[in-house]
């Protein structure tokens, strides 16, 4: 589900089965522009395509946005703690900015594909969202 | 006397002229008044068009995922939305097209995902199964058998269309 009044809607109605919160992780950086909007562009076409697949378990929140200078730790952990109250068992950050991504995060490096052809794109996409796909149903099977 | 029946007073001049461009000042401006009144009438519902999903010699009896693209517009906004299906022939050699989407809560259902389960459908975010032919299994969460596309072959291509719910499609 995405964070759209349609879907809290159906989530309002199916709370129980929802119990996964998606959130991308964004930089901001003012030097180096380019590869960080690549970083996000990646991470938010990987989260959609989770979402899309895994729609009835996972609620896929707006991003978590951050200037690259700034200590993010503080707030990553103030964000899962709300989220955990608010229902949410499994609570999973997506990045492809390396330098903050330790185990709490998935990581899903950012390739340059801005002048990729579609079908490799889709690959790449697809591949990707699998890797965090396979994270999740293994967070869930642990759990269970 | 003809002439003079025929003569057009100054007057009445004025009169038909007025008449006749004023006549045509008011057509132009409630025509297309009218025009926009009536269009949602005369659209023509906007019927998803067929897409070329896949070739018909692929196809086996084992279910196989296609994906492919629709165009969706949501109010003024046009894009490309992926969308897959499971697509097999069954005993009769019939092709069927199900839609992957749960009828659950919409996640994305897998052929052979579970070990413990093969030859089914099987969701993974609440273990939700279907059989081969898209029926669900009963005491699992699916409400509802998966949808099925409607599909048309046209020169050895599979085109699918709309995603229907079983007994409509």
């Amino acid at each position: 589900m995405k964070w759209t009044a349609k879907d809290v809607d159906a989530y309002h109605q199916a709370k129980e089965y929802v119990d996964t919160a998606l959130v991308p992780c964004i930089p901001i950086g003012s030097t180096n522009m380019k590869a960080f909007a690549e970083m996000s562009e990646h991470t938010l076409f990987i989260t959609n395509e989770v979402e899309r697949q895994f729609k009835g378990r996972v609620m896929l929140f707006p991003p978590f946005t951050y200037f690259v200078q700034e200590q993010i730790q503080a707030r990553v952990h103030e964000w899962a703690n709300v989220l955990k109250q608010a229902g949410f068992r499994h609570v999973c950050f997506v990045t492809s900015h390396a330098d903050i991504a330790d185990e709490s995060f998935i990581y899903v490096p950012a390739l340059p594909l801005e002048h990729a052809d579609e079908a490799y794109k889709q690959k790449v996409v697809r591949q990707q969202a699998e890797q965090v796909m396979d994270a999740l149903v293994a967070k869930w099977t642990l759990k269970n | 006397m003809s002439e003079k029946k025929h003569r057009v007073s100054r007057r009445q001049f004025l009169n038909y002229t007025l008449t006749g461009v004023g006549g045509f000042m008011a057509a132009g401006i409630l025509s297309p008044m009218v025009r926009f009144a009536l269009d949602p009438i005369l659209k023509e519902e906007a019927g998803q068009d067929m897409v070329a999903v896949a070739q018909v010699k692929d196809i086996t009896t084992e279910p196989q995922r296609f994906d492919f693209k629709v165009k969706v517009k949501d109010a003024w906004y046009e894009s490309e939305e992926p969308r897959s299906a499971w697509v097999f022939k069954d005993e009769n050699g019939d092709i069927v097209a199900l839609s992957p989407i749960c009828k659950h809560l919409g996640c994305t259902v897998n052929w052979n995902g579970e070990k413990s389960n093969p030859n089914r459908f099987f969701c993974p975010c609440h273990y939700g199964l279907y059989e081969k032919d898209g029926t669900n299994v009963p005491n699992t969460p699916p409400p509802a058998p998966l949808d099925r596309y409607e599909y048309e072959v046209k020169d050895g291509t599979l085109y699918l269309g709309k995603a229907k719910p079983r007994g409509e499609a």
